[in-house]
């Protein structure tokens, strides 16, 4: 009976998901960390190129291809040892990696360092970037530059220059023709390339806790990722909610109003028109009306697999193997696998259609305690 | 002018001779071309053997022209009008499209290669060195000296879409048969600390994804130009320099200053590239060039173009040689100068500077490009002898500024033959590293290399300012201390010099063609013009940029302490150096301490003696950094 249960929730999850592209649902999990040949389980950032698998950590960058990891540090030419993030040029398919001493880039087998001393970069400490038509932008702690491959040129952009009025720069995503940064304490701001024009969108209540009026613009000016779906959608990561703006609407997310397991969010990662977020309580995934949550129970190390409809009750499923942590500092995807990055391991997740446990939410049943509490980076 | 056919080469050297004059052609065994197409002047700079006629095609990079000539007869069938100074030449796939680069055209030309007639032209500045097509048509590789990177050029919509990181100036570009991949050789080394051995790039890009897959590294390698491939792609031979400048050059009296050679890099798997000498223990042979492969794979031949030589190379014997090498029998099997007697089976002595080398379709004949006599050689490959050679151009008499271009690309006049000036500044320009250059001690003064590039009206020179002129700095000294040869003929000191101060500026990609300044551009100016300092108050003439590197060049004729006397440099001043193409001719400071721009300031200006910096916003710099690389 219970085999059977399993298996029913198993197609009706696939069903829904091919039909309506919603996000897919990962039931089985694999940590990769320092036993494994990482240099650190303290992961903070994953990508997906075509031919590997890229590991930021705090002790080096990873890369994780036939089957085996090899790490690279200052002593392969690495800026720095803590990689903070990592993005693939779409047309060279070099690799950009924004690091805490500047920013490396890794060629076919070469790094090239750029860093405040020997480059235009306007600082060491390099959050996140994104690299589009020719440029690369990286989000640094002070301010944000451009660099045009082309021409070898570097442009700062900080308080004197844009409506920058916080110049941490945490996070930075192409949409089209338009760069968005995500500014710690500074809100959203737009960078449209055609007009050479910055806009700034800000938390208009300025309010922590609560969004005073619903949807009137970004939930929180302490943003920490953001990212571009398919649609053209830009989702903010903040550390008091989630938002997600068309170009016309904003659209909020909090954990009391939607199934957004923290408002404490550090990463968002699009896949198709889905978003993906990574959490201090885990990992969601929403196509704006349905919802999955991906949680670890530590007190039985089994995963707890969510899911919301737009409409209707939320069921959750148990599975045997779970992400390594709660805390999601990286989301990435290879093929039909996802790749998540925290703060002890990364796990790649994939679909294997056998799930443990599937019932309804009750009372009785496990539940992670949600936690709305800003806490500092 | 040429005079037809019927006139005699001896006749030629007779009155010419009683003329006192310096023919541009070698006269023995010289056939003229038989048409009216002769050139005034040509410069053959590439080669390409037709692959239905046997025909060549020759690239003419002083006479700005494409020419198709007779294989056997060495007549100008046809010729047509490139771009300014034409570098690299190669063929679509289908035949039917050959693809010029033009240097100081910044342009790529896409011709027919029946009437090589001009189809389209293609802007990319940059300084377009070498050329390939991918293997379907559509896309076009060339290298951007200055910039180094590769762009790449979708043939159909005419439009570059991307630019790969390559090495440090990209030289040549040949696809590589049966492997899918473009092989792209580097003039410079990649920057590497100036204490550290020079390490050649080679950038393999993958032909269908037009990205790049590996960088081979050439430890101890310089100035990679030619490549070429075995008949299945299998290996790939590359002309490269070995230079000893970590060595006091107090050993140029010790004969060993930069050695030459070639690399076997194998495009299968992955195996560590072996380099090989071509020298002789008391003979060089400078300028490592051209490098062609018969189709038979038994042996390949080299241009030593500053020795004016073509060397044979047996590939059985040189595989013997690997082979010991590989299993540790030979060490140093890199920098063995008693090796290359055992692969090298002819060195043939060919005409002025020979830089390009084709075989014919056969096998039979080698054709070399003497770049500086308009002629072509042709090797008997059985004999390894010159059995004709091409004249391409009417005989004539040299020009002063051409004898000079001679001496400088000729290495005849230095000890042993080990280098010419163009060893050190290939291109006419610099070689990116920095050399202990004199006899005053192991590890004293070394200095970097400096630009040739527009050097005209930019005296003093030396690093210490002390030589007043060109003719001097290129005269006695030269003669004396580098090439150790103690002596050089007034005339030839006045005829290298007229050369050298002929060298003409890059285009500068960082400077827009109109003139105008970019924005960025125009606040560095600000700035280097700057009388105050960003609180007002004022600054003393020593703290301001203009001071010191005023005017067009950007440049004083005074020396400076600018605090970056080092615990080895006997001298704190120094010359206020020029600023032109200071984009390009990293790394920087006298001693090449600063391997950009940014680092001059960041790193060695602590005391604010080279201009004062210390309120400049990182902005600021940036845009300083701009409007030098517009100079």
């Amino acid at each position: 009976m219970g085999k059977a249960i399993i298996r029913a929730a198993t197609i009706l999850g696939a069903f829904a998901c091919a039909a309506s592209a919603m996000p897919p649902h990962f039931d089985t999990w694999r940590t990769f960390g320092k036993a494994d040949g990482l240099p650190s389980d303290k992961i903070l950032c994953v990508a997906a190129t075509d031919s590997a698998i890229w590991v930021g950590t705090d002790k080096g960058l990873a890369r994780y291809a036939g089957g085996k990891w090899r790490t690279f540090t200052p002593k392969d030419g690495l800026a720095h040892l803590a990689v903070m993030a990592i993005y693939e040029d779409p047309d060279t398919g070099d690799l950009w990696i924004a690091t805490m001493g500047g920013l490396s880039r890794y060629s076919a087998g070469r790094f090239d360092t750029f860093n405040q001393l020997n480059s235009g970069l306007a600082n060491d400490v390099v959050y996140g970037l994104t690299v589009r038509h020719g440029e690369v932008w990286a989000a640094t702690a002070a301010g944000a530059s451009r660099y045009e491959i082309a021409d070898k040129r570097w442009t700062i952009y900080n308080e004197t220059n844009t409506p920058m009025h916080e110049i941490w720069c945490y996070s930075a995503a192409a949409c089209d023709d338009k760069i968005y940064l995500a500014v710690w304490g500074g809100g959203l701001l737009e960078y449209t390339r055609a007009r050479d024009r910055w806009r700034d969108y800000n938390d208009p209540d300025g309010e922590m806790e609560i969004d005073l009026f619903r949807n009137d613009g970004l939930v929180h000016d302490v943003v920490a990722s953001v990212d571009c779906d398919d649609a053209q959608r830009v989702w903010i990561a903040t550390y008091f909610g989630l938002s997600s703006y068309d170009g016309r609407k904003w659209h909020n997310f909090m954990d009391h109003d939607s199934p957004l397991v923290s408002n404490f969010v550090n990463y968002v990662r699009t896949s198709g028109t889905n978003c993906w977020i990574g959490t201090d309580r885990g990992l969601n995934a929403t196509d704006r009306k349905n919802w999955w949550t991906f949680q670890r129970d530590d007190k039985t190390g089994r995963g707890l697999v969510t899911y919301t409809p737009d409409s209707g009750a939320a069921e959750r499923v148990e599975t045997p193997t779970a992400l390594p942590h709660n805390y999601v500092l990286g989301i990435a995807f290879s093929g039909d696998d996802i790749w998540v990055a925290t703060e002890k391991g990364v796990a790649r997740g994939t679909i294997s259609g056998a799930t443990a446990r599937r019932a309804p939410i009750g009372a009785d049943e496990p539940r992670l305690t949600k936690n709305t509490e800003a806490k500092g980076r | 002018m040429y005079a037809g056919p019927a006139q005699s080469c001896a006749r030629w050297c007779r009155e010419l001779a009683l003329a006192g004059s310096v023919l541009a052609v070698t006269c023995a065994a010289t056939s003229f071309a038989q048409d009216t197409a002769a050139l005034d002047l040509c410069g053959p700079k590439s080669i390409l053997v037709e692959p239905d006629s046997g025909d060549l095609l020759v690239l003419c990079e002083r006479g700005d022209a494409v020419i198709r000539v007779d294989a056997e007869t060495g007549a100008i069938q046809n010729r047509a009008a490139t771009g300014d100074e034409p570098f690299a030449l190669c063929a679509g796939p289908s035949g039917e499209r050959l693809y010029v680069t033009c240097r100081r055209g910044q342009e790529v030309l896409e011709l027919d290669a029946v009437s090589l007639d001009t189809l389209r032209r293609f802007p990319v500045a940059g300084d377009p060195t070498g050329v390939a097509v991918s293997k379907d048509g559509r896309r076009l590789f060339v290298g951007l000296h200055s910039l180094d990177q590769v762009a790449v050029i979708d043939l159909q919509s005419a439009t570059i879409t991307k630019r790969l990181a390559a090495g440090n100036g990209p030289q040549t570009l040949r696809s590589a048969p049966n492997t899918g991949r473009v092989y792209v050789t580097n003039l410079l080394s990649n920057p590497t600390p100036t204490d550290q051995p020079a390490r050649n790039e080679i950038t393999v890009i993958d032909d269908s994804t037009a990205r790049v897959v590996d960088r081979i590294i050439l430890e101890g390698a310089n100035i990679g130009r030619d490549i070429a491939f075995s008949s299945d792609g299998s290996r790939a031979i590359v002309a490269i320099s070995r230079p000893k400048n970590l060595v006091p050059m107090v050993q140029v009296a010790r004969g060993w200053v930069v050695t030459n050679g070639f690399a076997v890099v194998s495009t299968m798997g992955e195996h560590t590239p072996m380099q090989f000498l071509i020298d002789l223990p008391n003979k060089a042979y400078a300028d490592p060039y051209g490098v062609a492969i018969t189709p038979d794979d038994s042996k390949f031949y080299l241009t030593s173009a500053g020795m004016d030589t073509v060397l044979s190379i047996d590939v059985r014997k040189l595989e013997h040689v690997q082979s010991e090498a590989a299993g540790g029998a030979i060490p140093r099997y890199q920098d063995h100068l008693g090796l290359s007697r055992r692969y090298v089976t002819a060195r043939v002595g060919v005409g002025a500077n020979p830089e390009a080398v084709a075989i014919s379709l056969d096998g039979r004949h080698a054709y070399v490009a003497n770049r500086l006599d308009d002629s072509i050689s042709v090797i008997d490959t059985d004999s390894d002898h010159v059995t004709r050679t091409f004249a391409l151009s009417a005989p004539r008499e040299l020009s002063i500024e051409e004898r000079g271009e001679r001496f400088f690309h000729s290495a005849a006049r230095t000890l042993q033959g080990q280098f010419a000036c163009a060893s050190c500044h290939p291109d006419r320009g610099f070689d990116g590293l920095v050399y202990d250059l004199e006899p005053d001690g192991l590890g004293m003064d070394t200095l970097d290399n400096r630009n040739m590039r527009g050097v005209e009206g930019t005296a003093p020179f030396k690093w210490v300012g002390t030589n007043p002129d060109i003719t001097t700095q290129c005269g006695t000294r030269t003669a004396k201390w580098i090439m150790r040869t103690g002596w050089l003929s007034s005339m030839e000191v006045v005829e290298l010099s007229t050369y050298i101060r002929s060298i003409p500026s890059v285009v500068n990609p960082q400077r827009r063609p109109d003139g105008r300044l970019t924005a960025a551009q125009r606040r560095g100016k600000e700035l280097y013009e700057r009388t105050t300092r960003n609180d007002g108050t004022p600054l003393t003439d020593v703290q301001r940029c203009d001071f010191c590197h005023p005017g067009p060049k950007g440049f004083d004729g005074r020396k400076f302490d600018v605090g970056t006397q080092g615990s080895r440099d006997r001298y704190a001043e120094f010359d206020s150096a020029h600023l032109n193409g200071v984009f390009e001719s990293a790394p920087y400071l006298h001693d090449g301490r600063a391997a950009t721009l940014e680092e001059i300031w960041t790193k060695y200006n602590l005391e604010d003696k080279h201009g004062y910096s210390s309120d400049w916003t990182k902005q600021q710099l940036n845009d300083l950094v701009e409007y030098l690389k517009s100079f």
